[in-house]
């Protein structure tokens, strides 16, 4: 029996279960439907991370290894394998933003706040990719400025609690209910809008 | 501490924005299995995931699927001749595959090394794409004497395009400069050789445009300068 709270499985697909234990079988192919399935979302939200192309592709492989080499301890009755996977995607971006080899690199993680999240879909997608991103563009879009601020620096730009008090000039408390408001709008609006994958 | 206690730092744990030592306490509250918290967590992380798709969505690169899948496969495993019928023509034979495999060793270098180098081209030409194309791009056209567009991207840089420069004088090279509304301009790289008269430059760079004055253009000394050594010939302002 499930005791997911709603909403937590806003991006599953129904054969998860299946493909997870292809994939604890290491069969290479279901490997390859993983791949066709994520490669270009896990690309893309690593892209807007590090903002550079050639480590983008370095940690979208980095991804995919690691989801192969720990996938037992994937659990469908969870989660979705879309937020595993893109779990470890982003944990790699923000890992490389913190890395001293990010540093020597002079790159800065700080984004603007004027620089919204939620931008048009650039280059082809799949339709259900695309519906997704739409789905996902409204409830975003539905989020008062300071909550999308905080989502973004968070999420994208990799900042710590304490980063995105100093950068908003807001005490932590505020800071930290922001977020949490923020993340239970988002997911209100996901489950009511049905952001399941089709 | 109780499970409400963690609950209300649960998102910034899923964020990785707390600090090593409050990460720490409530990794190990799950890890004593609290189904509750762990449950809750799942939710955070399905929901964080899906922010993921609100980044501008790109195709992954053709190279990627050979390196992923290719880096999964089983090597294939050659089968092993216990003896050579011939001794001596046995160590000719292996001394010939060490040759092979340096050989092959210094190609699969070189590919590298020229796939590297083929995506830094590839980078910056998507920049500069970015820059010419992009909805967040500031431009400015300036005229008189020399003319042409400055082109700002708050996160790709500045691409300058330029013609009727006046030739620097010998010995001296054209160095961009960023210069923000308070502060030190900013080195944003020397222009390089192009027809009489023209240039087109690019400088990648984060860049705030609500805090960029002007970009201007200086004559320095070969290898550019930290700080403009002369009053820039060219200003264009924002």
């Amino acid at each position: 029996m499930s005791t997911i709270p709603s909403g937590a499985r806003i991006l599953a697909s129904g054969d998860d279960a299946q493909l997870a234990a292809r994939l604890v079988r290491r069969d290479a192919d279901a490997l390859s439907v993983l791949y066709d399935r994520y490669a270009g979302v896990v690309y893309s939200v690593l892209l807007r991370i590090v903002r550079d192309t050639a480590v983008a592709e370095d940690l979208a492989q980095e991804t995919f290894l690691r989801v192969w080499n720990g996938i037992h301890q994937y659990d469908s009755e969870r989660g979705s394998l879309a937020a595993f996977v893109l779990t470890v995607a982003r944990n790699r971006g923000i890992d490389y933003l913190r890395s001293r080899e990010h540093r020597l690199a002079g790159k800065s993680v700080a984004i603007p706040a004027d620089d919204h999240p939620v931008l048009a879909v650039e280059g082809a997608s799949a339709l259900e990719q695309q519906q997704l991103v739409r789905r996902v563009r409204g409830a975003l879009e539905a989020l008062s400025p300071s909550h999308r601020t905080v989502i973004e620096l968070a999420y994208f730009g990799g900042l710590s609690h304490s980063e995105m008090s100093e950068q908003l000039g807001q005490p932590l408390g505020t800071v930290k209910t922001w977020v949490r408001n923020a993340l239970r709008v988002l997911r209100e609006h996901l489950a009511e809008g049905g952001a399941r994958r089709p | 501490m109780n499970c409400s206690d963690h609950r209300e730092n649960l998102e910034l744990y899923a964020l990785k924005a707390l600090p090593a030592a409050e990460s720490g306490v409530i990794r190990g509250h799950l890890e004593e299995g609290c189904s509750s918290c762990g449950a809750e967590l799942a939710a955070i992380e399905e929901t964080l995931a899906a922010v993921a798709f609100a980044a501008p969505q790109r195709e992954a690169p053709v190279t990627l699927r050979g390196r992923v899948l290719g880096s999964v496969r089983p090597s294939r495993v050659l089968p092993v001749r216990r003896s050579f019928p011939w001794k001596p023509l046995g160590w000719v034979a292996a001394a010939a595959a060490v040759t092979v495999l340096f050989i092959e060793e210094a190609r699969v270098n070189r590919v590298r090394t020229e796939m590297q180098s083929l995506r830094t081209v590839v980078a910056r030409q998507e920049a500069i794409l970015d820059v010419l194309s992009g909805p967040e791009t500031r431009e400015v056209v300036f005229g008189e004497g020399a003319s042409g567009r400055v082109l700002l991207h708050p996160r790709r840089g500045v691409l300058l395009l330029a013609r009727n420069l006046p030739v620097p004088p010998a010995g001296r090279v054209y160095q961009m400069w960023i210069v923000p509304r308070s502060g030190a301009p900013r080195p944003a790289g020397l222009l390089a050789a192009e027809p009489p008269g023209r240039a087109a430059h690019f400088h990648p760079a984060e860049l705030d445009l609500s805090q960029v004055a002007a970009v201007a253009l200086s004559v320095e000394p070969p290898g550019g300068s930290a700080a403009p050594t002369t009053t820039p010939f060219l200003i264009v302002g924002l």
